[in-house]
């Protein structure tokens, strides 16, 4: 940039970067939820309170938490490692169909994840780490921001009701919650505005 | 909490960094100016007295102009907090975005009027703070949730951007912080080697070279020997093998010893020149500690930091004498470069001379460390005490050719760190508790009395030399 200048074009520049990187944020999610598959994964919510940003939901899905006995390509995974999960509908809950490290050309709906923990036991004889046993993904759906004072409604529902998460999955793998389903009906709908 | 955290250390060091650094080297500069000829010598008493209460003046409006940016982003962010489930999006995303254009509009107002710096200045940080703000609040209202860290990048990125078009040392500062953390979040949190940060860095020194912010060469030596110090652990809790502190320990001296020959060069640079001294002090600072860590036996023969299976430390094998015979032959040519520079330039003194005597027997004592195993650590050990001692001596002399206050008394420090931890070797085990502590308290005082002596001694040599 020119030093010479004008103070209010460096300014206007400096603004326009800083929005646009904000509207990217928007945009990026919003065409996820958009153009995404919609899928219902079953969750075990618990609820967290976060001090800066308000209630929010935790969801544990089933998916999280990956078995290396049923899925064997995840035995070599480090923490942080990119993991692509193949889904397959089912009823009511759409479920893992295979896992692996890379993530598939095809069409099929897949989730892509990263691994946050794998855990290992400790063999004393030996005195090294076994191959790893259960794996544990984030997919970046695992929070879920909802009006003051009505988390533990999600957390602790009714004896006859049941919480389930509809997600968009686009192309990439990349998911965003859509709607936080009661039984099957939708209680939190996500919109633009 | 950790958003307060970042905004409480973004206003500590705004004020901190504040105002001080050009009456500070005014007061140095001016002398020279008027033997030079430069300023009539009746003149520089007004000059430094005049710029001494404008920096003050400054100094007071900007702390708290600064001081009401945060303190109204903080209010902002608790108003949007506690009112955020009335509103719809619509009007959140108006209020967040309406927030931080203000700021940067009257910034940009304030920025055409000279009276109106302090202003500018407190609005670029409070419309860097609130684009921080919005990314937060905006992955909330989203559900967002992407790698965490990324978040404090895209901030410090933003804040680097506001610094490098407008000036904007308030930015800079925070930028760098955010960055800092960013770093750290990806060292402790995720336990990641975390290269990228150099990137970050080098566009932050880029920027204060380009504007010549001298006062921030320390910030950002402190982050960049942080992230070093932050490898260096990750590497030790990643390595196992029993010689990991050892090799790992002598490529990292490597590495500040060229970075302390860096300063060397820069000092030789007519546009650099300035920010050498602060590089030199943060290597010497990072490097000798690093060599103090390789002048214990145990850690040279390794009966600590073991692999766990009380293995001797063995001789280096091709994966750390590849790395560390590369940072030799790096560390060689920078000191043969400078070598040739002070000759050509017909700066070449005799502290230069020694200086390269000991260097080399230091690269000669890290070179055939690589190939003595632990069981031979003690013999190591002597060498490198014997290198240690003669570094700390030619600093507190370097220092004193270099006029640098603070290398001779990291020269003394470190000498009296050496005598310590051999005493602590060598008597731990042969005295009596109770004469290990009495011995070790007279043996303190007697050598802090004699190094405070020579330093003060040399100190007025250095003043006497000056006037």
């Amino acid at each position: 940039m020119n030093r010479q200048s004008s103070p209010v074009l460096r300014v206007g520049i400096a603004m326009l970067v800083l929005t646009l990187v904000l509207f990217g944020m928007i945009a990026r999610k919003q065409w996820t939820l958009d153009t995404g598959t919609p899928v219902v994964l079953e969750t075990k919510p618990v609820d967290p309170r976060s001090l800066f940003r308000g209630d929010y939901v935790r969801l544990n899905y089933a998916i999280n938490t990956l078995d290396t006995a049923v899925y064997p390509a995840l035995s070599g995974v480090k923490r942080g490692d990119v993991v692509c999960v193949v889904l397959a509908p089912g009823k009511p809950y759409w479920h893992p169909e295979s896992v692996s490290t890379a993530c598939p050309d095809t069409t099929s709906i897949f989730l892509k994840g990263r691994v946050e923990r794998v855990s290992r036991r400790w063999n004393s004889e030996t005195r090294k780490y076994e191959a790893a046993s259960q794996v544990r993904v984030k997919y970046g759906i695992e929070n879920y921001f909802v009006p003051e004072g009505t988390g533990r409604s999600i957390e602790r529902p009714a004896a006859d009701e049941k919480v389930s998460i509809e997600v968009a999955v686009d192309r990439f793998g990349n998911a965003g919650i859509r709607a936080v389903l009661i039984n099957g009906i939708p209680r939190y709908i996500e919109t633009l505005f | 909490m950790i958003e307060l955290i970042i905004i409480l250390l973004i206003l500590a060091v705004s004020f901190g960094m504040r105002g001080r650094g050009f009456s500070r080297r005014l007061r140095r500069e001016l002398p020279r100016w008027v033997e030079a000829g430069l300023v009539a010598p009746e003149k520089a008493p007004g000059i430094l007295a005049h710029v001494a209460a404008e920096s003050q003046r400054h100094s007071l409006a900007s702390m708290f102009a600064v001081l009401g940016a945060v303190l109204l982003g903080v209010g902002v962010i608790t108003f949007f907090a506690a009112n955020w489930q009335e509103m719809p999006k619509i009007v959140k995303l108006l209020l967040l975005f309406g927030g931080m254009w203000a700021a940067f509009a009257t910034a940009a107002w304030s920025l055409g009027r000279a009276s109106r710096g302090w202003l500018s200045e407190s609005m670029l940080l409070l419309g860097v703070l609130m684009f921080g703000a919005n990314i937060m609040l905006i992955a909330q209202i989203y559900h967002i949730e992407a790698h965490y860290p990324d978040g404090v990048l895209v901030w410090s990125l933003g804040a680097l951007l506001v610094s490098w078009l407008l000036a904007s040392p308030a930015a800079f500062v925070a930028g760098l912080m955010l960055a800092m953390l960013w770093s750290g979040m990806e060292a402790i949190d995720f336990s990641r080697l975390h290269w990228p940060f150099l990137i970050v860095l080098a566009g932050f020194s880029v920027l204060a070279v380009r504007q010549n912010w001298l006062r921030f060469a320390h910030l950002l030596m402190v982050a960049l020997l942080l992230w070093s110090m932050s490898t260096y652990v990750h590497f030790i809790g990643e390595l196992r093998d029993a010689g990991a502190v050892v090799y790992l320990t002598q490529i990292f001296f490597l590495f500040y010893l060229a970075l302390f020959i860096g300063g060397l060069h820069l000092d030789l640079s007519e546009y650099f020149a300035g920010w050498a001294a602060t590089i030199r002090q943060y290597a010497v600072v990072a490097g000798l500690a690093a060599l103090w860590v390789l002048t214990f036996p145990d850690i040279l023969t390794s009966k600590i930091f073991v692999a766990g299976n009380g293995d001797m430390r063995p001789a280096a094998d091709v994966g750390w004498i590849g790395p560390t015979v590369l940072m030799l032959a790096l560390v060689a040519a920078l000191a043969v470069w400078h070598r040739q520079r002070t000759l050509s330039l017909g700066l070449r003194e005799v502290w230069h001379v020694w200086g390269d005597g000991i260097l080399g027997l230091m690269l000669a004592c890290l070179l055939v460390n690589l190939f003595v195993p632990g069981s031979h650590g003690s013999m190591m050990a002597i060498a490198f005490n014997a290198v240690f001692f003669a570094a700390t001596l030619w600093l507190v002399y370097a220092g004193a050719h270099l006029d640098s206050r603070n290398l001779v008394n990291l020269g003394f420090m470190f000498f009296a760190a050496g005598i310590l931890a051999r005493y602590f070797d060598f008597f731990w085990k042969l005295l009596d508790r109770s004469f290990f502590f009495m011995a070790g308290g007279i043996l303190l005082i007697i050598v802090a009395g004699i190094l405070d002596r020579k330093r003060r001694q040399l100190m007025a040599d250095m003043k006497e030399g000056e006037l």
